[in-house]
């Protein structure tokens, strides 16, 4: 037992129960400054993961507790990933603090919880561990989606949530029972070494646990919790959800596919193709009619799932850095335009498009940041979202499946129309009521820096394709 | 008397399963909803445990033991949202929850 493999993750951990014990103490008015706590602890430990102790093949790569825990550059990549979200997620839940009753200490420790959870799905490598990284993510999100407890929506959001989230985890648990069943084990070496000879137990074992994780990546057919949920619950935990839990998603499929199953990859690819085409179709078209904004990021959130589920069916490692670069991008583009929902959440009667007519007129910043948001999520250069659809499709191309970068293609066009809308809405309508909007300085810097990434990533690609490509070479042999 | 042999013990833990997503399918009661979820792990649980017996080691047991954690802290957890939904709504009738629509 070497837990000094585990020490990121136990620094996250003992974060959120600092902040946990100190909400205690701290009078009710400066609870938020909790969040600027975590959100600074959670970069100090984004920061330590560079040093060389971290990094440098010492004693914190490698794998360890009996093959369960693998510790190699992917989950490094992943969990700097889940750092950075978590802490822009803190600092965007402060600005929310005004609509979080009850304890904010409690919600940001929550968040902490679930970052934990997610930093522990990017090593996985046995599927007991995976069934435990996962569920602590989830059991986080339920609490988060009803956290407001006073309003009907998220409390509905939580009911289905949680149904949904249960279902899936008991498909999953019985699929890993029969994986169990047929192979004797549960580490992801020894299934790849029974995969040949296991008969169809397995097959429908590995099946049931995809199900599972295409819950947590919002695709097609697990996709029936998204819209609601994204529409019910407070808007920093829609971010949460939508940018690390569905990261915590594709990172354990990776590890499932190319851990346990590399074996037999052109099954797996049909399965994950299909998947990928049926959730872009859905995603875009299922978009269209929508007039709630944070709806219509779940629909586009399901249409995002298939386009990184492309790359994964390229299966090569061009693909995989691409859905690695692509998973980043998103995650930026995501928070900028989550918050200026959450600036907007306080003065507007809802999330309704018509609420956002004029808003250019009310307040130049959060027009511009969201229209920056909505152009990256359409893939108009030179935002980031344009960069990461160009290595999908070049990865999917590569391959030559002409049918996915056919419909991949139509995706695009569809979301033009709908992402546009909002834009739209934003400068070419009349505001129904007028009087600018005051955004707080720390939001104010938090849509800065969001767009700044959104607009850097896309002009400056190169290093963080460097980045993602040299962490999926680490997965992909 | 017959041997009870693995294919038994699959098939009690299939029926099982298969009840309990019957009843997520088809009661409208949210409380009994979380009931049949609860039996569908515990499907596994048992299936998890001859499958334990009859591979001859101990992995599925320990898995066990991490399903009923977990599925403990699920229940208080669920259990609270669906208290805390009565309290808004006074119903725990799944199909009334739909104030979110297109």
């Amino acid at each position: 037992m070497n837990l000094s493999l585990l020490k990121l993750e136990i620094a996250t951990c003992g974060l959120a129960m600092l902040v946990l014990m100190l909400e205690a103490f701290v009078p009710r008015r400066d609870k938020r400054f909790l969040g600027y706590l975590g959100a600074a602890g959670l970069l100090a430990i984004l920061a330590w993961s560079y040093c060389p102790s971290v990094t440098a093949g010492g004693f914190t790569m490698g794998s360890g507790f009996n093959g369960m825990w693998v510790n190699d550059a992917m989950a490094l990549y992943f969990k700097r990933l889940f750092l950075v979200g978590t802490a822009l997620v803190l600092v965007m839940s402060v600005g929310f603090a005004r609509q979080l009753e009850g304890g904010a200490g409690e919600f940001f420790a929550l968040l902490m919880f679930g970052c934990t959870g997610m930093m522990l799905t990017a090593s996985v490598n046995d599927f007991l561990m995976l069934f435990v990284a996962l569920e602590t993510v989830t059991v986080s999100g339920y609490i988060l989606v009803a956290w407001l407890r006073r309003q009907q929506q998220s409390l509905e959001a939580g009911v289905k949530y949680l149904i949904l989230g249960a279902l899936s985890t008991a498909f999953l648990v019985f699929g890993i029972t029969f994986i169990y069943g047929s192979t004797g084990a549960t580490g992801f070496a020894d299934v790849a070494a029974k995969i040949g000879t296991a008969g169809a137990p397995l097959k429908l074992g590995l099946l049931l646990v995809l199900a599972g994780l295409g819950f947590k990546m919002a695709c097609v057919p697990f996709q029936a919790w998204v819209p609601d949920v994204y529409q019910g619950a407070p808007a920093p935990v829609t971010a949460f959800l939508a940018t690390g839990s569905k990261a915590a998603g594709f990172v354990l499929l990776l590890r499932v596919l190319f851990g346990a199953l590399q074996s037999v990859k052109p099954t797996w690819v049909l399965v994950i193709g299909t998947l990928a085409g049926l959730s872009v179709l859905y995603g875009n078209l299922a978009a269209m009619p929508q007039r709630n904004v944070k709806r219509l990021l779940g629909y586009s959130s399901i249409s995002h799932a298939g386009f990184l589920l492309l790359g994964v069916a390229a299966a090569d490692s061009f693909g995989i850095g691409a859905v690695l670069f692509y998973l980043v991008a998103y995650l930026f583009t995501n928070l900028c335009a989550f918050t200026v929902i959450s600036c907007l959440a306080g003065t507007l009667p809802d999330d309704e498009r018509e609420n956002y007519a004029g808003l250019a007129q009310r307040s130049p910043l959060l027009a511009a940041a969201m229209t920056v948001a909505l152009a990256s999520l359409a893939g108009v250069p030179p935002m980031a979202g344009f960069f990461a659809k160009f290595l999908i499709f070049t990865a999917i191309v590569g391959q030559k499946m002409w049918c996915l970068v056919i419909i991949g293609a139509i995706g695009v066009v569809v979301s033009l129309y709908y992402y546009l809308g909002v834009v739209k809405a934003m400068y070419w309508q009349e505001p129904r009521e007028t009087g600018a909007i005051t955004v707080a300085w720390p939001m104010k810097a938090l849509l800065w820096v969001t767009m700044a990434a959104v607009i850097g990533i896309g002009v400056c690609q190169g290093a963080f394709t460097r980045w993602a490509f040299d962490a999926a070479a680490t997965l992909v042999k | 008397m017959i041997p009870v042999t693995l294919e038994h013990y699959l098939i009690v833990s299939v029926l099982m399963f298969s009840l309990g997503l019957a009843g997520v399918m088809l009661r409208r009661n949210a409380l009994v909803v979380f009931m049949s979820l609860e039996l569908m792990l515990n499907a596994s649980n048992l299936a998890l445990v001859a499958f334990s017996r009859f591979n001859g080691n101990l992995h599925g047991q320990i898995f066990v033991f991490f399903i009923i954690t977990v599925a403990a802290a699920e229940v208080a957890v669920g259990l609270a949202i669906i208290v805390a939904l009565f309290r808004r709504r006074q119903t725990v009738q799944v199909d009334e929850i739909n104030s979110m629509r297109l």
